[in-house]
């Protein structure tokens, strides 16, 4: 409770907007924060500080060491994980503090970064917002054009305890002076770093997971009457995903019906617009089962479930998941996956 | 001069020297005699100057008996018809004399008349400066009780009204006029307000809002519980719609009762304006309320217990410009309120000419100075800034003075306590609202008690329904 005691003025707090998690050589955990300055006279709106220690919150105490100040993660927007630190051991140990204090802020944004966290933060930008502000609408956009997940600590914490699915978070790359979305990581069952999602197969497990926000844009390319090959872009207005379970010879049977509906905003090639619509239809159909199926094979290939066929399972077959459940990601593995795609197209834009 | 208490000297001779001996420290106290036309009967007139119509003393009274009237038949009935009274008791006399009446007394009688001549000074029919509508009617009341009952009758044309007049208070030296519809007014509202008036023990009451505290149901709490108003429009509406209106011979305002908290936040003009617009403002003005007490004390909170509500690009900016300033945000806050309370005191008390400066002073003064030089941070000037002007789009001054004292302890509860120092504060002022009482009738009525059906006709405008379709045969 709020009290006389409780008080912490603004302007006497330090409030930590971003930590990184790296694995230092040593075999510690490598802590970068990035807490805001409030001093009017530095030119720099925040200040990183970094320190080596065992746990996250013995690194906070010799992190508040070097600045002055009540250290305050109530503001926390984004906690940096990189790939090195993913690979070598569980996240979710090393988070256990965040989750257990309440005033540190659940809704932080877990990103993944495959270099150095400490080089990541300390890239010096062209004239950018505070890097806070800039890394979450980096993520925020990123996942408003289905070019990556977004995953909060909150979400983060039930994708890791859930048996039925595997984490998926963002991840993101230095690239030159700025920084730059480069797709989905996913986390295996044991929770360590699984496999690289790309931009494009970001999108599709965005399809596939319901999580798309319209429209979603998808580039193939087709082949018209003269075998020539013709790209084309389209927008994904709306789509359904339909899941039936099943049970067949020791392995489970997900049946995916993805129903889309789409408008062509981009068409090379020689087409007849209302007359081959059809024949575009079909062209696509196979193109997006195609991608949607590597996509899955990619997922069984590296033993995780990140769009969450588990719960599918769980709800109706209980029977047998409760057989394979301490190890979903194997049991996924040697499901039987069949993805089929309709595509009706609504639109070919304003031109004939 | 205690031996005349009593009866009244007979003789002119020594009424005329118990007269002066009376008036002995007056100077406009005029005695004059005259004999009369039929019988040569010497009779003695006396008055104070400058209360009493002279023209009109002469002429209609002093004039016809000296010149005019042949019998003492004549002589009675022509003092009959002007006359204020018939008094016999010394007293009388004398509150009849300073109360502008002049005095007819005649050789050998027991009795003498007051004569009803009378003349204050009457103020003009101004526009009320202090409660200005944009579309309500342009005369306010005035200083002189027969003008302000013309007033209410102009506005209330055909009404039948009560009008009681009540002296009271110790020698009944306070006259209060009520005025009210009897079919609408409540009878038990009528009866406290008349059984409050007649206990009245004070020896004088000078303006409407000392007779106000002597007749409120609370005194100690903080809000207005009567209306008052300088606007006949305001009160006509009000006694047209049950209340009780109240008004004194030397006040220009007139008091309204009983009424309810929200009827505070409601303007002339809500009746005359469209109803979309009338409603926004309404609702305006609600939340011009809440900023008016809660926007400070939600700021204190915010910054001393609760930054994480504020938003990441917020915080920067915010944190910056607390970071220069060197006392907490509550000795901020007061400062910059005590400032601003004093400057709205003194435009009120400068003359308009003088008052604009005082403007300039505080606009340059607090809003750059202050910050340039540290003392207070910018957010704060913005805070305080936004509560006042929340605080003047109130209707009611009365009102508007409540709330703007009510932010303090709600400052000292965030500062001392967050945001939850806050809800209890707004429990106690709900509670507080919601058993007041005036005049024994809910004052927070129709929140509480809840009156559903009347919360729309009192947060929103809804239009005047029923619009009676015209038969074809009237076209």
């Amino acid at each position: 409770m709020a009290g006389c005691s409780d008080r912490t003025e603004l302007d006497d707090s330090t409030l930590i907007t971003i930590t990184g998690m790296d694995l230092a050589d040593n075999g510690k955990l490598a802590v970068t924060g990035m807490v805001l300055d409030f001093n009017e006279e530095s030119p720099s709106q925040e200040i990183l500080l970094s320190s080596t220690g065992k746990t996250l919150r013995e690194n906070r105490s010799l992190l508040s060491s070097k600045i002055g100040g009540e250290f305050l993660s109530g503001k926390l927007q984004i906690v940096i994980v990189s790939k090195r630190l993913l690979k070598a051991e569980r996240l979710l140990p090393h988070l256990d503090v965040a989750y257990r204090d309440p005033k540190i802020s659940n809704s932080a944004l877990i990103v993944a970064c495959d270099c150095s966290v400490n080089k990541l933060m300390d890239t010096k930008r062209s004239s950018q917002p505070i890097l806070t502000e800039y890394i979450r609408k980096l993520i925020e956009t990123g996942h408003a054009s289905e070019i990556t997940v977004r995953s909060t600590m909150q979400h983060f914490h039930y994708m890791e305890t859930e048996e039925g699915i595997t984490s998926s978070i963002s991840e993101i790359k230095p690239v030159g002076k700025e920084l730059a979305v480069v797709g989905t990581m996913l986390l295996g069952s044991d929770g360590k770093y699984a496999a690289h999602l790309s931009k494009e197969e970001s999108m599709l497990l965005l399809l596939l997971k319901k999580q798309f926000t319209s429209p979603a844009s998808f580039t193939t390319s087709i082949q018209d009457e003269n075998h020539n090959k013709a790209n084309v872009s389209l927008d994904i207005n709306k789509a359904k995903v339909k899941v039936k379970t099943g049970y067949e010879e020791g392995n489970f049977v997900f049946r995916i019906h993805l129903p889309v509906v789409a408008e062509v905003v981009e068409l090379e090639g020689d087409f007849r617009v209302g007359a081959d619509k059809n024949q575009i239809e079909a062209l696509l159909k196979e193109k997006l089962e195609e991608a949607c199926r590597a996509l899955i094979a990619k997922l069984q290939m590296n033993r995780v479930d990140p769009i969450g066929y588990g719960l599918h399972a769980r709800a109706f077959d209980y029977g047998h998941w409760k057989e394979v459940r301490s190890d979903w990601g194997k049991a996924f593995a040697e499901a039987d996956v069949k993805v089929s795609v309709t595509v009706a197209i609504d639109s070919f834009g304003v031109m004939e | 001069m205690t031996d005349q208490v009593g009866q009244l000297p007979t003789g002119i001779a020594e009424m005329q020297a118990a007269l002066q001996q009376q008036f002995a420290g007056v100077s406009d106290f005029i005695l004059k005699t005259a004999r009369l036309k039929c019988n040569g009967q010497p009779v003695l007139y006396a008055y104070l100057g400058v209360s009493v119509d002279e023209d009109k003393l002469i002429r209609e009274v002093v004039q016809p008996l000296v010149l005019e009237a042949d019998d003492m038949e004549q002589v009675r009935s022509l003092l009959e018809s002007v006359q204020g009274g018939q008094l016999d008791r010394w007293e009388d006399i004398l509150r009849g004399m300073w109360g502008g009446n002049a005095l007819m007394y005649m050789d050998k009688e027991p009795i003498a008349y007051l004569l009803d001549t009378s003349s204050w000074p009457s103020p003009q029919i101004k526009e009320p400066e202090n409660e200005s509508s944009l579309k309500g009617a342009r005369s306010g009341f005035t200083e002189s009780n027969p003008t302000n009952l013309a007033l209410l009758r102009h506005h209330l044309p055909g009404e039948q009204f009560v009008q009681k007049q009540i002296r009271t208070g110790p020698g009944g030296k306070i006259r209060v006029t009520m005025v009210y519809l009897p079919d609408k007014a409540t009878p038990e509202s009528v009866e406290l307000l008349l059984d409050r008036i007649n206990k009245i023990e004070v020896p004088s009451v000078l303006s409407m809002g000392e007779l106000a505290e002597q007749l409120e149901d609370n005194s100690y709490s903080l809000f207005p519980q009567f209306l008052l108003t300088e606007r006949p429009d305001v009160a006509a509406i009000g006694i047209a719609e049950g209340k009780i209106a109240l008004l004194m011979g030397h006040s220009s305002q007139v008091l309204l009762a009983p009424m309810a908290f929200l009827s505070f936040f409601m303007s002339v003009d809500d009746r005359s304006m469209r109803w979309p617009v009338v409603t926004f403002f309404r609702l305006l003005r609600f939340v011009g309320l809440l900023i008016a007490i809660f926007l400070p004390s939600v700021y204190i909170a915010t910054v001393s217990f609760h930054y994480e509500i504020i938003p990441i690009d917020l915080v920067l900016s915010v944190g910056k410009s607390l970071e220069r300033v060197p006392v907490p945000p509550i000795l901020e806050a007061f400062f910059m309120e005590f400032i601003l309370e004093m400057l709205r005191e003194a435009s009120l008390r400068l003359p308009p000419k003088v008052g604009q400066s005082v403007g300039i002073v505080g606009g340059i003064v607090i809003g750059q100075a202050a910050v340039e030089a540290g003392i207070v941070s910018n957010v704060m000037v913005i805070v305080v800034a936004l509560t006042a002007i929340a605080s003047f789009i109130q209707p009611n001054q009365d009102m508007a003075a409540a709330v703007r004292l009510l932010r303090f302890p709600f400052m000292i509860a965030a500062y001392l306590m967050g945001m939850i120092g806050i809800v209890i504060g707004f429990m106690v002022l709900v509670c507080h609202i919601a058993s007041m009482q005036s005049l024994r009738m809910p004052f927070g009525s129709p929140l509480f008690p809840i009156r559903l059906g009347k919360w729309s006709s009192v947060l929103a405008r809804l239009p005047i329904g029923g619009f009676r379709r015209r038969k074809d045969s009237e076209r």
